[in-house]
């Protein structure tokens, strides 16, 4: 008999027949084999890199394979917790789609033909296009993109060999550029890669499209749940209905584009209806006087006028979001690379938060706090030759040289690059010709819009080196193929984490290397010897990094650390508890005493202390005379977004999913069965417009471009009219990633790579395409 | 009428639906932790998205669905060879894989569609509290990892028990189908209750 599943919502019932019989309870036990008590032969630490949140986790280990992870429940960042991806990391480890050696391409770049080669065959051939590179070009025509906890091993390597500025992390210029510019400017403090939100102590969150539940990071969605325990109000605001908005109590569909205008609106209310929190306002901003009159022109009609959210509405959400200052929070969205005004969308948010004095306070930003570890024994990576060399020639930063930005941002884009306008250097050959490019855990084929102008790019170099887990679509164009062991299989250098509760934890191998694979730390070792470049790199691999770290800290905390994972400040104060009949003012008073005792104090605002800010003034910049100064708006301005040229043109955003990191968990096993190809969100006006239906298959076009392999049409009023949503890392085209080859539409190629003149990181959501029957 | 009968200990779950933010940690948790063949279809634990309108307001829920180790098991009356079996000791309900014929009689009575048939086994299977793991002092492995605290596990015969403490301060819960009579183990609530 076929028995299918998932039957059980049709209500397909069989237990009907049942009667009142007397529970028999086992009559065979006698023949059973009793369950045997779960106990793993062994017990490994490390931290998770299925994403870049990195939770803390044990590998749980029987007969010579990791069977199970865990979070580990003495960390402070994610108490024990892991998510669907983490839970999966076991499936990337065991994929047999794996780099499983080192590569050199044989075929033409992109037909991903290559030959297996030893690892010193591997060094040789890259050491060797190096020195080509150098002595043709200089050094400072090789550049670097870089994402993962190994980002210390390849930028060491690459300063060894005399790169100089041209390098990226796109986790600004891709993510949280705009958004760490608005808050430099305002603050004085970029807000980084673990954001400072005190989501677990707010009673009011707001999200403009902040989509925690599906662009998930354990210890933000833990806090965020302990929220809504707390019964925190939760308004979020987006174009589309996402899994957040089924968690909040006001979802508002806004117009794409426009969340700008309701920000300042709401700042409108507050300054009219004189519900700013004056106390802060006065003692820790400046240009207070200049904002009041400048936004008296965005009042809430107008915002209704852009946002389609009523006028009403803004001016309810801004009193009641006021009445519960401090303890509330106007939340920055992560990834704000979205329509090229995104530093002053930024700049809004953090004035609004200002005017609620939520800066270190509960239920607003706290303060981060970092343990101070020792680093690693390592010589000055500047006495290298090369570095010598690139000092004497002190060649421009090509992509400082290709943008006009403002100066303080100029200081920021110098130490974190812009990875969007380092391609376009490479594609125009422009101040200079780059000549040599390493890609290190980033798919530029898949973080950066208009993608196809990066395989442009990548006619361009003389030499492409890729070090990854799997071979994704941009090894195809690699020269040479470096295979980088999982976490699970290596050591890494010890890690302290800026965070309300500080903490260091520490990667061990849970197994060896599945495959011939290496890690980072081991394969910059191993190239820069052969550069003859050993001096720099004392330690043969990561192993030596993390003991020559941690042998220099006391003796104590050594076995601690190597006894539970993790080294925290204790004790940790439990968060608010505003169930029962308290009173909310007794019960954040009763957290903010605890405190006081704590080794590390997240409130210091709250908490009396006399806090700068890292401004210019030392204090908040309502106005930011900063950017006066460079000839930019000092008050956050508002551009409606661009429209389509044509009719039946929708535009096109994009997001995650909870099971999948940006582009690079697409072969998960585990994770496909969750989510396995994406699809594309249509309005119900929309799809009867072009006569698509619900289920439909379809392509998008732009111009010339056609996306290749057609997905599903969900038409759905989740989305708003005029927009169309897909999931983010889909349009698989290497056929070596065998899971999702020639699965769903992929976003980098069809988004624009536009970028924002405050940030110059990158603006995807500008691109309009059509939608045609496949 | 059917008498819920005494057990040594009663295990449970509380379920806080609120707070389930449909992020699937449970379930990849649940197929690692028992080697759950691969394959949409086989699974101990779900999260079902429900998806409606209600009076021109969308409201989307996540419901967290296993095994509900019924008081009055459907399952274990249809088996024919007695595979599927209750603990009178804690009351989990579970099935002896070598005892198993593969019939999938207790598929077709089971009214929360908890049971797949295990290739790989040869049998039926279903989640098991995660017994093994609480004879190792270890908290069920969905429960362990649920990121927004919405799945509690513990003893209803321990009045300290956090699943006491949540039905006892839950102003209403309720359990899945209860016209079948099958009195169930696996119960929800509403309202955003504290958790960890």
């Amino acid at each position: 008999m076929q028995i299918k599943r998932r039957t059980f919502l049709k209500g397909a019932l069989a237990g009907s027949a049942l009667l009142s019989l007397p529970l028999i309870f086992d009559s065979k036990a006698q023949a059973r084999e009793e369950l045997e008590p779960y106990k793993p032969n062994k017990v490994t630490f490390n931290f998770c890199e299925m994403c870049f949140w990195n939770c803390t986790e044990k590998a749980f280990v029987n007969d010579g394979k990791v069977r199970k992870l865990e979070g580990n429940d003495k960390s402070p960042l994610n108490f024990g917790k892991l998510c669907a991806k983490g839970q999966a990391g076991i499936k990337t480890l065991y994929d047999d789609n794996r780099l499983k050696t080192p590569l050199i391409r044989v075929g033409e770049r992109g037909e991903g033909k290559w030959k297996k080669v030893s690892w010193d065959e591997a060094f040789e051939f890259a050491a060797k296009k190096f020195k080509e590179v150098i002595d043709k070009y200089g050094p400072e025509t090789i550049a670097l993109e870089m994402h993962g906890t190994g980002e210390p091993a390849i930028h060491r390597l690459f300063e060894a060999l005399g790169g100089t500025t041209n390098f990226a992390i796109p986790a600004y210029s891709q993510c949280t550029g705009s958004r760490d510019i608005g808050f430099y400017y305002t603050y004085g403090a970029a807000l980084g890669g673990h954001e400072p939100l005190d989501l677990s102590n707010s009673r009011y969150i707001i999200l403009l499209g902040r989509n925690e539940t599906e662009s998930l990071h354990v210890s933000e969605l833990y806090h965020f749940a302990k929220a809504i325990g707390n019964k925190a109000k939760i308004v979020y605001v987006d174009p589309r209905y996402t899994h957040t908005a089924a968690k909040a109590d006001k979802y508002l569909q806004i117009k794409s584009g426009t969340d700008t205008a309701f920000v300042l609106a709401l700042i409108n209310v507050m300054v009219t209806e004189d519900l700013i929190n004056h106390d802060f306002v006065d003692k820790y901003t400046t240009g207070y006087n200049k904002l009041k009159p400048y936004i008296a022109k965005y009042t809430p009609q107008w915002a209704e006028s852009q946002t389609g959210i009523k006028a009403d509405e803004i001016i309810q959400i801004a009193r009641e979001i006021s009445s519960y200052a401090p303890n509330c929070i106007i939340v920055p969205p992560r990834r704000s690379t979205r329509y090229g005004y995104d530093t002053q969308f930024s700049r809004a948010i953090a004035i609004a938060n200002a005017l609620l004095g939520n800066w270190f306070q509960p239920g607003g930003f706290f303060k981060a706090n970092k343990i101070k570890v020792p680093e690693a024994d390592m010589p000055d990576v500047e006495e290298s030759k090369y570095a010598q060399l690139a000092q004497q020639r002190s060649a421009a930063n090509a992509v400082l040289s290709l943008t006009k930005l403002p100066s303080t941002t100029q200081e920021i884009v110098g130490a974190l690059g812009l990875d969007n306008v380092l391609w376009e250097a490479i594609r125009t050959q422009k101040p200079y010709p780059i000549k040599a490019m390493i890609s290190y855990g980033t798919n530029p084929l898949f973080h950066n819009g208009d993608s196809n102008k990066i395989k442009e790019a990548l006619s361009k170099l003389d030499f492409y080196m890729v070090v990854d887990i799997l071979p994704w679509e941009h090894t195809l164009y690699a020269d040479i193929v470096f295979p980088e062991s999982t976490y699970l299989e290596k050591y890494d250098a010890l890690k302290s984490i800026s965070w309300k509760y500080p903490y260091v934890h520490f990667r061990e191998p849970a197994v060896d290397p599945v495959y011939d694979t290496r890690d980072i730390w081991a394969i910059a070792h191993g190239i820069a010897k052969h550069m003859g470049l050993g001096e720099f790199f004392p330690f043969k691999d990561a192993k030596g990094v993390f003991y020559s770290s941690i042998n220099q800290m006391p003796k104590d905390q050594i076995e601690k650390l190597l006894k539970e994972g993790v080294i925290s400040l204790e004790p940790i104060p439990a968060d608010v508890d505003l169930s029962g009949d308290i009173d909310p003012k007794v019960a954040y008073q009763n957290m903010l005493n605890a405190y006081k005792k704590a080794p590390f104090n997240p409130y210091p605002i709250a908490l009396g202390e006399n806090v700068s800010f890292g401004t210019g003034s030392g204090k908040i910049d309502l106005y930011s005379e900063s950017l006066e100064k460079d000839g930019f708006d000092p008050l956050p301005t508002y551009t409606p977004p661009n429209k389509p040229k044509k009719q039946n043109e929708f535009r096109l955003i994009f997001g995650r999913v909870a099971v999948h990191t940006h582009a690079r968990t697409q072969d998960n096993e585990w994770l496909l069965e969750h989510y396995d190809d994406n699809n594309v969100w249509v309005n119900p006006q929309d799809a009867k417009a072009i006569n698509i239906k619900d289920g439909e298959k379809v392509v998008l076009v732009k111009g010339d471009l056609k996306s290749p392999y057609p997905v599903k049409a969900k038409v759905t009023d989740k989305i708003i009219q005029g927009t169309i949503f897909i999931a983010h890392g889909w349009g698989r085209f290497s056929p070596y990633t065998t899971r999702c080859y020639k699965k769903g539409v992929s976003d980098a190629e069809l988004c624009s790579n536009d970028s924002d003149p405050y940030s110059g990181s990158a603006a995807f959501l500008n691109s309009f395409v059509s939608i045609e029957k496949a | 009428m059917f008498e819920r009968l005494k057990k040594e200990k009663n295990y449970a779950m509380v379920i806080v639906q609120d707070r389930c933010v449909d992020c699937k940690a449970c379930e990849v948790a649940c197929k690692a932790m028992w080697e759950v063949p691969d394959g949409k279809l086989n699974y101990r634990t779900q999260v079902l998205d429900i998806d409606k309108v209600e009076n021109g307001q969308r409201k989307m829920t996540f419901m967290p669905i296993l095994c509900n180790h019924c008081d009055n098991p459907p399952c274990v009356w249809v088996c024919p060879t007695g595979a599927s079996y209750k603990r009178k000791s804690d009351g989990i309900v579970l099935v002896t894989p070598n005892m198993c014929i593969g019939c999938k009689a207790c598929m077709e009575a089971c009214p929360y569609d908890a049971r797949y048939y295990n290739e790989e086994l040869g049998a039926v299977d279903k989640c098991t509290f995660c017994l093994p793991r609480l004879e190792s002092g270890l908290e069920p492995a969905c429960v362990q990892t649920c990121v927004g605290g919405s799945r509690n596990f513990g003893d209803l015969n321990d009045p300290n028990s956090i699943v006491s403490k949540l039905l006892k301060e839950a102003t209403n819960y309720w359990v899945l189908k209860p016209e079948d009579g099958t009195y169930p183990n696996i119960y929800y609530i509403s309202n955003s209750a504290k958790t960890e």
